[in-house]
C-alpha cells in the first residue's frame, strides 16, 4: 500500500473537517425550520439554543418581522451549509497530480459567489436588525448572529483563486499542446 | 488559427507514415498527431529541427502563415 503524502493527509483532513461543517450548518438550518413551524402551532418561544436568541415578543408583536428575521436566520444557515458542501465537493474531486482543471475552476467560482452572496444577506439583515426586531438588545444580538464580516474578504480571496486557477488551466493547455 | 501546418502533405511527397516518421524524430505519435491535425498550440524548435531532418525540407515547408 503506497504511503500517504503530506497533502493527501491535509485533504483527507480537510475533507472531514468540511463535512462536519456541512452536517453542522444542516443541522442547524433543520433546526431552526422545524423550531419555527411548531412556534406557529404552539405558543413557545421561537429559542435559539446554541447563540441565545429569543425571538418570543417579536413574535407577539409583529408575526411578520418574526417570520422575516427567522427566514433570514434559516437561509444564511442553509447558505453556509451549501458552501461547506461545495467545499468538501472540491476537496474530494481535486487530483493532487493535475489540480489545474475548468471544473475546479467553476467549482471555486460558485463558491466565491456564494460566500458574496452570503456576506450581502448578512449585510442587509444586519442594516435592518433594528427595524426588524423594534428591540435595541435583541437587534444587538441578531446582528452578532448574522455577522458576516470576513465573508467579503474570504469571497474575494476565492474568486482571486479561481482566477489563478484558470490561468493555470490556460498555461496546463498550451503545454499540453506544445509538440 | 493564422499558421497552418502541412505536415501531412510533406509527409505524402516523401512517402512516410505517421508511425514511421514518429520513430524516426522520436515522437509519440499522439503529439504529431496533435501537430498533423492544427490542434498544436506550439512547437518547439528541437521538434521542428527534427521533422525537417526526417522529412528532408524547411520549416517553411511545415509551417505556413495565411
Amino acid at each position: 500500500m503506497k504511503p500517504k503524502t503530506k497533502t493527501e493527509t491535509v485533504l483527507t483532513i480537510l475533507k472531514t473537517i468540511a463535512l462536519l461543517a456541512f452536517i453542522f450548518y444542516s443541522n442547524i438550518c433543520v433546526m431552526y425550520l422545524v423550531l419555527f413551524v411548531a412556534s406557529i402551532f404552539t405558543t413557545q418561544p421561537f429559542s435559539n439554543i446554541f447563540m441565545e436568541l429569543n425571538l418570543l415578543e417579536l413574535k407577539d408583536q409583529n408575526f411578520l418581522k418574526y417570520t422575516l428575521t427567522v427566514t433570514l436566520l434559516i437561509v444564511l444557515a442553509a447558505l453556509k451549509a451549501i458552501v461547506w458542501y461545495r467545499a468538501s465537493g472540491i476537496i474530494q474531486k481535486i487530483k493532487v497530480e493535475n489540480p489545474f482543471t475548468m471544473e475546479m475552476t467553476r467549482r471555486l467560482e460558485k463558491i466565491s459567489y456564494s460566500i458574496l452572496f452570503i456576506w450581502i444577506l448578512g449585510y442587509i439583515a444586519r442594516t435592518f436588525s433594528f427595524w426588524l426586531t423594534n428591540q435595541r438588545g435583541l437587534a444587538e444580538s441578531l446582528r452578532e448572529q448574522m455577522s458576516t464580516e470576513g465573508f467579503l474578504f474570504m469571497a474575494g480571496l476565492l474568486f482571486i483563486v479561481s482566477q489563478i486557477f484558470r490561468r493555470g488551466v490556460e498555461l496546463q493547455s498550451e503545454n499540453e499542446l506544445t509538440v | 488559427m493564422a499558421i497552418v501546418v502541412n505536415l501531412d502533405v510533406m509527409m505524402a511527397r516523401r512517402k512516410v507514415s505517421l508511425n514511421e516518421l514518429s520513430e524516426k524524430v522520436n515522437i509519440t505519435l499522439s503529439n504529431l498527431s496533435i501537430l498533423k491535425t492544427g490542434k498544436a498550440k506550439a512547437i518547439r524548435f528541437s521538434t521542428l529541427e527534427a521533422i525537417c531532418e526526417a522529412l528532408d525540407c524547411q520549416p517553411g515547408d511545415i509551417l505556413e502563415y495565411t
